[in-house]
């Protein structure tokens, strides 16, 4: 149950042609993912971590960068 | 000042209000003076690089103060702007390049290197990029624009294109609709007008410009000279921070952004004291979702609209009957007129009756760029109205619309097989060219699956060249890099052996569909 940078960074750029991502990239606020994406990176994160996320969770602190993210589900575990 | 061009949106707002805010770019705001600056900077390096009355420019940038001013200096110059949506892949940038000839290109460092590796066609002479630029011919940095002047004005009318705006059609790829100063004027005139926009108000713009429904937010702003909060990022937490920090007045999206809107505040329960209104086109809301809306937004005007890119919008639904008459579309706008034409094409349908809209007036567009078949089948005279209008030309929608017995209107079904996913219009055939590149697939059927969240998801039946496994990685790699994120299909099916045909030995698609709509991914020998 648990979530890698790897699993991420792999996940991303499945979906979207990314050059060089990695996990201080920002990815919603430089228009590098959109809302689509956004639906199935949490879709892909409940998934593999078993954390829900709430809309409340869903912010730009939370998610603009993998590190961020991993962040979150660290914090959402507790 | 009267407003009869595009760049008089900008210029009417000097006299009255040339110090207030016009536009507000991640926590930096803008006066309609100082846009109007930048303006002249950019339209006199365009003129200089030759840029000239008719010309097209591409502007491929994340929603920012940039694309806005981007857009005026090509109107100020007479030439015509073409926003690409950023979410499109350089593909399709070099695809809209191609299709109406682009001269001049604006766009940003990241994608800068993605075209670079790209053959850049010989008229696209000059490339402005938004930060650092290459050291390559044709492309030059925004911040390094030297002061210039600009010759006086240029003589253009209303009839003159002012924009081109891409849209899938269902079948083929996109195509460029041409709108002219006065099909956008008149649109926001008539927007303006049922919304009752003044200059107090201030509209949160998330939607694209590239997207007709988005460039409106824009338009109607200026042209009461009130002002607009760009906000590129589509989470709910953002949106409803920046409504309440900018005492946002109103908030225009679509289906599946009203979901994920609705479902935070039922959350958070906000409060949003500065809304005044909010509007939904580009599909339909579930109902349970419109009652909720009543709950979370209370005391604030509620406008569910309906049109398309080629005749802007055609109907609306009056807040006060939001609640009586909920998921309807409504009725005709100001100053467009529609009817819904029976069967046969030869009837104006009555109460109780459906049939497919057709929308006339001022706010038909020119047509697609370069496509005159294209455009008079979509735009073209009909023999239900030759006794009213005679032999003006009306858009038809291919939508299929049901009066009820108050003459209000309530959306059906598509004509044809287009997919709507999270309002972007996606062409099926589309789809299936592209797949078709890959080398071991031989025949390709995509449709649209009815989902929630998005509106429609994107599934693709395919057949293989000697029935080999299909490789899903591979394939979803190829659509990646062809299409933008919402045209990639979320389902892929395989067809073992070869498609039905019909008797003209095309695929018979409606038989395939039904064999996969609906269903869990199955295999199916045939």
């Amino acid at each position: 149950m648990n979530i890698k940078k790897e699993d991420l960074i792999e996940f991303i750029k499945d979906k979207v042609d990314f050059d060089d991502l990695d996990e201080k990239t920002l990815l919603f606020s430089e228009g590098n993912l959109d809302s689509v994406s956004q639906l199935d990176l949490i879709a892909f994160i409940e998934d593999k971590t078993g954390v829900q996320v709430e809309q409340l969770d869903v912010t730009l602190e939370n998610f603009d960068s993998i590190e961020r993210i991993l962040i979150f589900i660290t914090k959402k575990k507790v | 000042m009267f407003t009869i061009v595009f760049h008089d949106l900008l210029e009417k707002n000097l006299n009255e209000r040339k110090d207030q805010v016009a536009i507000i770019d991640r926590y930096k705001s803008y006066t309609y003076d100082e846009i109007y600056l930048k303006v002249e900077k950019l339209a006199s390096w365009m003129y200089k690089r030759g840029v000239r009355k008719g010309d097209r420019v591409g502007i491929y940038l994340y929603k920012s103060i940039e694309e806005i001013v981007a857009m005026f200096a090509a109107s100020r110059i007479g030439a015509v702007f073409v926003n690409i949506n950023y979410q499109w892949t350089v593909k399709q940038f070099d695809y809209v390049v191609s299709d109406c000839q682009i001269k001049f290109a604006v766009i940003d460092e990241r994608r800068c290197k993605e075209i670079l590796e790209t053959n850049i066609p010989e008229y696209l002479q000059t490339i402005l990029v938004k930060g650092k630029a290459p050291k390559e011919d044709r492309f030059f940095s925004w911040e390094s624009l030297p002061p210039l002047l600009l010759p006086e004005k240029f003589a253009c009318i209303d009839l003159d294109l002012a924009a081109i705006l891409y849209t899938s059609g269902s079948t083929g790829r996109p195509k460029g609709v041409m709108l002219s100063s006065l099909n956008i004027i008149q649109g926001a005139r008539s927007v303006a007008k049922y919304l009752n926009n003044n200059s107090t108000d201030r509209v949160i713009s998330v939607l694209p410009f590239s997207f007709d429904y988005g460039l409106s937010q824009l338009t109607t702003m200026f042209l009461v000279g009130g002002s607009v909060l760009l906000q590129p990022i589509q989470m709910p937490s953002e949106i409803i921070r920046s409504i309440k920090e900018y005492n946002v007045t109103g908030f225009a999206s679509v289906p599946p952004t009203w979901i994920s809107i609705v479902r935070y505040l039922q959350e958070t329960k906000a409060n949003l004291p500065s809304l005044r209104y909010i509007t939904n086109s580009g599909g339909k809301i579930p109902k349970n979702i419109l009652k909720a809306m009543q709950n979370v937004f209370p005391e604030v005007a509620i406008y569910l609209m309906y049109g398309l890119t080629e005749s802007f919008r055609s109907t609306y639904l009056p807040p006060e009957m939001f609640e009586k008459k909920m998921g309807s579309i409504g009725r005709s706008i100001p100053n467009a007129e529609t009817f819904i034409i029976n069967n046969n094409g030869d009837g104006i349908c009555g109460p109780g009756e459906e049939g497919e809209l057709v929308h006339r007036g001022v706010l038909v567009s020119k047509g697609y760029w370069g496509k005159e078949d294209a455009t008079n089948e979509k735009i073209k005279v009909c023999p239900a109205l030759k006794k009213i209008i005679g032999d003006e030309k009306v858009v038809y929608s291919g939508d299929i619309i049901k009066i009820d017995e108050d003459g209000y209107y309530w959306f059906v079904s598509r004509i044809d097989s287009l997919i709507k996913c999270t309002g972007f219009r996606i062409s099926p055939q589309e789809v299936e060219e592209i797949v078709l590149m890959l080398e071991n697939i031989l025949e390709a059927v995509a449709f649209g699956e009815e989902d929630e969240a998005f509106g429609q998801i994107v599934h693709v039946v395919l057949s293989t060249i000697d029935d080999t496994d299909l490789d899903k990685e591979k394939i979803l790699k190829h659509c990646k890099k062809n299409m933008p994120h919402y045209m990639i299909p979320k389902v892929i099916h395989q067809f073992n052996g070869k498609m039905p045909k019909t008797a003209s030995g095309k695929i018979d698609v409606p038989m395939v569909v039904s064999m996969f709509k609906g269903k869990r991914q199955i295999e199916i020998n045939y």
